[in-house]
């Protein structure tokens, strides 16, 4: 079980990357525009499920990767309390 | 203080998926930032100018919106622009076309960000961006792993260790340091093709890396008017009650209608409070005119 968790962890970590680099800058994710977020929610959701924990850390550059996609849309933006 | 927006449609869509080329046309919400971005910096700011295409500024005509800019529609200079570089992946290569035409000091404004007071007193250095960028974020890779045009040779003198910044707003006071970013930007860019959608890191990499590269190597490390990303506080500390960036925003707004209408609404309110004049011409772009009566 513990080496099964590992290993989902290092592949979601990887899925992971690859997801957040497309959002955060450049290009749409994979299945057009808002489907990484749903896509880490998927993702986190089937680690949970296998019994791996995933954290969610405050600083969303953080070393706990896990918790960078689900907050990106609430802190890369800034300022719309002034409109 | 003179400020640009820069609007090209040769890319064939933009990160959060909005179409170019041929099928260029704006989001509300983009209009109504643009809208408002530009009408507030003229009131506390100063006159901004659009540098866009034929497309580009076709479409603006036809939204009644020619006039937003009281410094002028600019279509020659990106119109001209034969950098043969690949759009969709340099998808910002207009901003550098833009600032190469430009003449210091002069602001750099994305259409997404709006300026709600005047920011002369925040301009204490030469090179001001908004704010900077972890080096950590994963779109700033190493060198060896971005594609450069043939026979490109990069500077030895530059240090791939300054901060980038976000290039969403940028201040420029001096033009050696304008000409240099200009200049070093479209080397890298021209001739520099890479296959469609190719890597995020390019898209980002000449403003937001090779600028403050340029700086560094004159001496004139960028500051910033934000402390930091996440927007909360200016550079001094105190509450940032200047700027607004939806930046990634776009990308939830896309798909999450009832907040897209939420905050539409409340944008096509604030121009009509501030700009009252404004209104008739809000009434007559199809797009937004059901936000003003929501």
């Amino acid at each position: 079980m513990r080496r099964r968790s590992r290993r989902l962890r290092a592949t979601f970590l990887l899925r992971f990357r690859i997801l957040f680099d497309s959002l955060l800058t450049s290009v749409p994710p994979p299945a057009g525009p808002g489907a990484g977020f749903a896509a880490v929610d998927r993702m986190i959701d089937e680690l949970r499920a296998a019994g791996v924990s995933v954290g969610r850390a405050e600083d969303p550059i953080g070393t706990d990767e896990t918790a960078l996609m689900p907050r990106a849309a609430d802190t890369f933006r800034y300022g719309l309390d002034l409109i | 203080m003179r400020a640009f927006h820069v609007t090209s449609t040769a890319p064939a869509r933009t990160y959060y998926g909005r179409p170019g080329r041929q099928a260029f046309r704006l989001e509300d919400f983009e209009i109504l930032t643009t809208i408002l971005s530009a009408l507030e910096w003229r009131r506390h700011n100063g006159p901004i100018k659009l540098y866009t295409d034929t497309i580009g500024a076709e479409y603006y005509a036809q939204l009644n919106l020619s006039t937003l800019w009281d410094a002028g529609i600019d279509t020659e200079t990106l119109d001209q622009c034969d950098l043969k570089t690949s759009p969709t992946v340099f998808w910002a290569f207009a901003r550098t076309v833009a600032l190469g035409r430009e003449r210091c000091p002069c602001v750099l404004l994305d259409t997404d960000l709006i300026v709600w007071r005047n920011i002369t007193a925040l301009i204490r250095t030469p090179f001001m961006a908004i704010h900077s960028e972890p080096l950590a974020f994963g779109v700033y890779v190493e060198k060896e792993r971005l594609h450069t045009p043939p026979g490109y040779i990069w500077d030895d003198d530059w240090d791939w260790t300054a901060p980038p910044l976000n290039a969403a707003l940028l201040y420029f006071g001096r033009d050696d340091l304008r000409e240099y970013c200009v200049t070093k930007g479209l080397e890298f860019m021209r001739n520099n093709r890479l296959e469609e959608p190719g890597g995020p890191a390019h898209a980002v990499f000449v403003e937001q890396r090779l600028y403050p590269m340029c700086a560094r190597k004159l001496g004139l490390d960028p500051t910033f008017f934000l402390q930091n990303y996440q927007g909360k506080r200016l550079a001094d500390g105190t509450e940032n009650t200047i700027f607004t960036h939806l930046w990634l925003y776009k990308t939830q707004l896309m798909h999450n209608r009832d907040e897209r209408q939420s905050l539409c609404r409340r944008m096509a309110q604030r121009i009509v409070r501030d700009f009252p004049a404004f209104g008739d011409v809000l009434s007559t772009i199809v797009p937004v005119r059901p936000y003003l009566h929501s």
